[in-house]
């Protein structure tokens, strides 16, 4: 046989022989390669995009929470804007109770023996809450005082620092009116 | 160079740039990743941040909602005295109303507590001889009418004639600034 294909054939000069069966890998890893790699980049780009697409949604809930929390900020400024306000006016308030039902219960409160000769409110300029009360009596005596101060108290007035000078047939009674509610 | 060396060039080349690719796109999708890290860090930081002011919020809304309910209350009894001459009409009328017999008036705007939230008043010096009901039902209508309004003094004193009462009285009317009257 292999003289009749050399017959047909002559051997031909200069041909290297075959590579190794080993060699026919290279191919076979370039090709595997080629398939790794385009897997590879499709798997990182459809991560390039889902990454992407993910910063996104959270850059817009980065806008929505950092716009509540400015709504937020700015209604906290304005509770507090609006409490500053209050406690001026409550403060105000503080010293500013009526006198007229303390002077109709003091006059209410004097006995058919004791009249009024000078009654004086006059508010503290510190602390405008505090009233000093200087009340003149001709009339009366420790009865008086105390069924005048009974009065006072029903209106949840306290007195404070109470100073009484009695002369003949006058008291001249002095004290810090300060309110407390009572519970 | 032969065919085979030229081949494995081209071979080598082409392995380089799907390398080249790949590594690229690898990088490309560790940056997106840590992009949308940092973005959802910061959202989450933020949303973070949000939920802090809205439970600040919450609780000054509480903590100052009764000293906002004063203010509500009270802000109208403050409202109509935006300048003295308001404030002096109104005594004036008061006056006028309650018909009392008026000895004396002296309206005087002051600055009352520099950088307060009251800082100005109309101070209204009043002198009344009048019936000693009549005047201590006067003294309560301009209580009454002017709720904002502060008796800083007051002395009584029997009056010329009989029933009569002598009132000198010293009220301040807190002149509100514009912008304490707005929200």
């Amino acid at each position: 046989m292999e003289n009749l294909i050399h017959d047909l054939k002559t051997p031909r000069q200069g041909v290297s022989g075959g590579l190794p069966a080993s060699y026919k890998i290279i191919p076979i890893a370039f090709y595997l390669g080629v398939v790794f790699s385009l897997v590879l980049s499709l798997f990182f780009f459809l991560s390039v995009r889902a990454y992407k697409t993910s910063k996104i949604q959270y850059e817009i809930q980065l806008g929505q929470s950092k716009s509540r929390d400015s709504k937020f900020q700015a209604s906290h400024k304005e509770i507090l804007g609006i409490a500053e306000k209050a406690e001026g006016i409550a403060k105000w308030l503080e010293g500013a109770r009526p006198l007229q039902p303390v002077t109709a219960a003091i006059g209410r409160s004097m006995t058919t023996d004791s009249t009024i000769a000078e009654l004086t409110f006059d508010r503290n300029p510190e602390i405008p809450a505090h009233t000093f009360m200087n009340l003149k009596i001709n009339g009366g005596g420790t009865d008086q005082i105390e069924s005048t101060l009974a009065s006072i108290n029903a209106l949840n007035y306290q007195t404070y620092s109470a100073q009484q000078v009695k002369a003949k047939n006058a008291t001249d009674f002095q004290a810090t009116l300060i309110y407390s509610e009572r519970k | 160079m032969n065919n085979h060396k030229a081949a494995s060039i081209v071979i080598l080349v082409l392995v380089l740039l799907m390398g080249f690719g790949v590594t690229k796109l690898r990088s490309k999708a560790v940056a997106a990743r840590e992009a949308s890290n940092t973005a959802k860090a910061q959202a989450e930081q933020a949303e973070q941040q949000a939920k802090l002011s809205e439970i600040k919020l919450k609780t000054i809304d509480a903590k100052t909602a009764n000293i906002r309910k004063v203010y509500t209350e009270w802000i109208p009894h403050f409202e109509p005295y935006k300048n003295p001459r308001a404030a002096e009409q109104k005594i004036t009328d008061v006056v006028r109303e309650g018909n009392v017999f008026l000895l004396s008036q002296r309206f005087n705007d002051q600055e009352i507590d520099k950088g307060s939230l009251i800082s100005r008043a109309l101070i209204a010096d009043l002198v009344v001889e009048d019936d000693y009901s009549k005047t201590l039902n006067w003294l309560g209508k301009l209580e009454e009418s002017i709720p904002s309004c502060r008796i800083k003094k007051c002395n009584i004193v029997r009056g010329d004639r009989g029933n009569n009462i002598r009132m000198e009285l010293k009220v301040e009317v807190p002149v509100l600034k514009t912008s304490l009257a707005g929200k």
